[in-house]
């Protein structure tokens, strides 16, 4: 059951999961986030948040991967 | 049997790449023994450390890169890594990858396979895999990818014996198969095929004239000609008309150059991840790492769990560093008896005993027994920290209070480092992506208080309670200190949030790390490796820098100027600063001459009390309290000295190390100005305040 309306990744709570649709980035942070995996297709599950809640810790095809929700705002799953 | 002279054994120059946090640099250490000259201070590899190991035919040169997750990146780092990597500098290639995370580090294997040339990938952490339950199929993995795979355990010496063999066997095997490059959509391949055929025909290898064909259909500039750079005139030109014909394919199908290079990382990433599967034979499933990040990041564990770390690793080092100090100086004491009786023995003449022995050998002897012990133990115990995996989750869970302060959480790890040396933790800051951010913790790293200057802090706070009381007590001290160091914590937090506003504004970078497993910290090979490291860098400077400022104290102390001594002459020159900020003349010149080696400042300050033309031998902290109080120092006197103490100019190596890494006179005066500045506010503040309530 896939929910038609788009999220981006900071929105996921822990222990949710998603699957990256689109990258709202370019430039550095693009390749970055490229290259630790989070393609369109991938899935992602929040794992954790850091005690005063940004960044979260989110699983990425078996690493866990910090993200600040200002960047994780531009990946929408 | 008669011992054969060591032939000349040929060289062989293997790179060492790989993901950040795969053991690379443990397997650097096993292979390479202690036989390493690396440049590398911070406990990450930050720059190409150097080593070498030799097999019964040859003596290979082992090349540690930057870790960096793909070779297409824009940082520092990466672009050392992908030079190193893409320009053939290295006969083999080992890829090391992380056998419990494997789809993620075939990302950069099928990158360094698709260049061509002779690699080997080794997978580490094999003894953790079969742990957790994971199993990998390395003679499969070896067919797919058509290069040699050999498992590893990096710390343990005999596991790399096969590493080593297959490494030697690579290097003479005659004619090798090209190792696997992912194939991708049609145009792609198509275009790239103009290109490469191009520079096949220039006689370059066919895998070589692959890679290049697709990465100069992306390149900008700069990579562009450095891709080219041993291309003839016609050869470049020929490469050049091959570009502009990909390019025009590229154009019809309707791909543009952004979305070319999402399409081949997406393909890279897929075909890693496919690969991974076939290879994993089971997949194991790990909570524990889970489990303890919900206490180490825990809402309301995490931070108390760092301060009781950050207690921890302070007591330890304090009074542990204690008793070897005390050694030490008894060593240098009784080193100098024998260089007077040397020296009274061939009649070497009074001033030049002064002078060399008793200045510089003195002020040697002064600053080694004084930084060496707490930094041997300091360090040792940081790498533990990292080798365990927990020093990212300090990023981590910090990287909110740094953001909002306009800088990010590894400020947090170089901010550690300098508690154990400044310098350490500057050049630390290349961890940093950002530029502004990387200037923002290198001008701040001085105001946390490193291993040279805390002993000088907890004197002059164990002064300041035997004002107060009779007997000097331990504890208070040590909670009077952690204060102190809190306060550094806090102004840090302060200055970088201002800079950010107003000298170092800019773009907030992205924050984005890895939290990699936890694994046991190997004590042993840890401890040996960081003691090797750390000591010989902290005898070098105190040589370098302390000793000639020994002999220049000594001269200031030992010429007379009008009945009065230089140094003397000068601290009553400085009397009236001095008492505008509740100190002294005497004591703002210590500080001054100082800046090469904070650890002699309490020394000299008693020196010019007493009058003497040398730095004496340690005293105990009665003793110097005495010394103290008969100068005409009162409590506020003594909390205005660890006021200063703790927020004074860098010191020389600092600021040094500051310009190095900047290239920057304009950081590097912020970086001298601030703290400067910081500590002369307040203590005039404290000054005032003093004598308006007390």
């Amino acid at each position: 059951m896939k929910m038609e309306k788009e999220r981006c990744l900071s929105a996921l709570s822990v222990g949710e999961e998603g699957c990256v649709r689109a990258l709202l980035c370019d430039g550095g942070i693009r390749r970055r986030l490229l290259d630790i995996g989070l393609i369109p297709g991938t899935k992602v599950v929040c794992i954790g948040r850091s005690p005063l809640g940004d960044p979260r810790a989110y699983s990425v095809r078996g690493k866990t991967v910090a993200v600040r929700a200002v960047d994780a705002a531009k990946i929408i799953i | 049997m008669r011992k054969r002279r060591c032939e000349e054994k040929r060289e062989i120059t293997v790179a060492l790449a790989g993901n950040p946090n795969v053991g690379k640099s443990t397997l650097f250490n096993s292979l390479t023994g202690m036989r390493v000259h690396t440049g590398n201070w911070a406990g990450k590899t930050v720059g190409c450390a150097a080593g070498f190991f030799e097999t019964d035919k040859y003596r290979v040169r082992l090349v540690d890169i930057p870790g960096t997750y793909s070779l297409f990146s824009h940082s520092e780092e990466e672009r050392i890594a992908r030079d190193y990597i893409s320009f053939g500098k290295s006969d083999i290639t080992v890829v090391v990858c992380d056998s419990t995370a494997l789809e993620q580090n075939l990302n950069l294997a099928l990158q360094i396979t698709e260049i061509g040339g002779r690699c080997v990938l080794a997978l580490n952490f094999s003894d953790e895999a079969r742990k957790k339950g994971i199993e990998v199929d390395s003679q499969r993995l070896s067919e797919i990818l058509s290069i040699p795979v050999v498992k590893v355990v990096a710390h343990k010496k005999k596991s790399l014996d096969a590493l080593k063999s297959l490494i030697c066997s690579l290097y003479e095997a005659g004619d090798i198969s090209s190792p696997r490059s992912p194939v991708y959509i049609e145009p792609i391949e198509r275009a790239a095929g103009e290109i490469s055929s191009v520079i096949r025909d220039t006689g370059r290898d066919g895998a070589l004239s692959r890679w290049l064909g697709l990465r100069l259909m992306d390149a900008d500039g700069d990579f562009f000609d450095e891709l080219l750079s041993d291309f003839s005139r016609e050869e470049r030109e020929r490469a050049e008309e091959g570009a502009a014909r990909a390019a025009k394919i590229l154009g019809e199908s309707g791909i543009s150059r952004e979305e070319l290079s999402d399409i081949i990382v997406e393909r890279l990433v897929e075909d890693a991840a496919d690969i991974a599967k076939e290879v994993t034979l089971r997949k194991g499933k790990d909570e524990r790492d889970r489990r303890i990040d919900r206490i180490l990041t825990g809402r309301f564990t995490a931070y108390p769990f760092m301060l009781v770390l950050l207690f921890l690793v302070f007591w330890i080092t304090l009074s542990l560093a204690n008793i070897p100090s005390e050694l030490l100086s008894r060593l240098f004491v009784f080193l100098e008896g024998i260089l007077t009786e040397v020296c009274a023995r061939i009649g070497v003449p009074d001033v030049l005993h002064g002078a060399l022995v008793l200045g510089v050998f003195r002020t040697l002897g002064q600053v080694v027994s004084v930084m060496l012990p707490p930094m041997v133990i300091f360090f040792p115990l940081f790498a533990l920290l990292e080798d365990s995996g927990y020093l990212p989750r300090i990023a981590y869970n910090l990287d909110r209070p740094f953001a909002c302060a306009g800088a990010c959480g590894k400020q947090a790890l170089t901010m550690c480092m300098g508690l154990g040396c400044n310098a350490v933790g500057i050049v630390g800051c290349r961890i940093i992506d950002s530029r502004r951010e990387r200037s923002l913790a290198a001008v701040t790293n001085s105001l946390v208080p490193c291993n040279g200057r805390l002993p000088m802090m907890i004197t002059l706070i164990s002064v300041f309670y035997l004002f107060l009381m009779p007997r000097a007590n331990g504890a208070l001290t040590a909670l009077t200190l952690m204060g102190f160091i809190v306060l550094g914590v806090a102004m840090t937090f302060l200055s970088t949030a201002i800079l950010s506003k107003t000298l170092l504004r800019g773009e907030r970078s992205s924050f984005i790390i890895e939290l990699p497993p936890y694994r046991r910290p190997r004590f042993i090979s840890v401890t040996l490796h960081s003691l090797k490291d750390k000591c010989l860098s902290v005898l070098l400077r105190a040589i370098s820098v302390a000793a000639p400022m020994g002999l220049i104290i000594w001269i200031m102390a030992n010429v007379y100027i009008g009945g009065e001594s230089l140094i003397a002459a000068v601290a009553d020159f400085l009397l009236p600063f001095g008492r505008l900020m509740g100190l002294d003349g005497v004591i703002l010149l210590a500080f001054i001459l100082g800046i090469p080696a904070n650890e002699i400042v309490v020394p000299l300050i008693i020196m010019i009390y007493s009058a003497s033309g040398a730095i004496g031998a340690d005293m105990g902290v009665e003793a110097v309290s005495a010394v103290f109080a008969n100068a005409g120092w009162t409590p506020v006197t003594a909390i205005c000295a660890t006021v200063f103490s703790l927020f004074h100019w860098p010191c020389s190596t600092s600021l040094l190390t500051v310009y190095r890494e900047t290239k920057s006179k304009g950081l590097t005066a912020i970086a001298f100005i601030l703290p400067t500045v910081i500590g002369i506010l307040l203590c005039i503040f404290i000054n005032f305040a003093s004598k308006l309530f007390v």
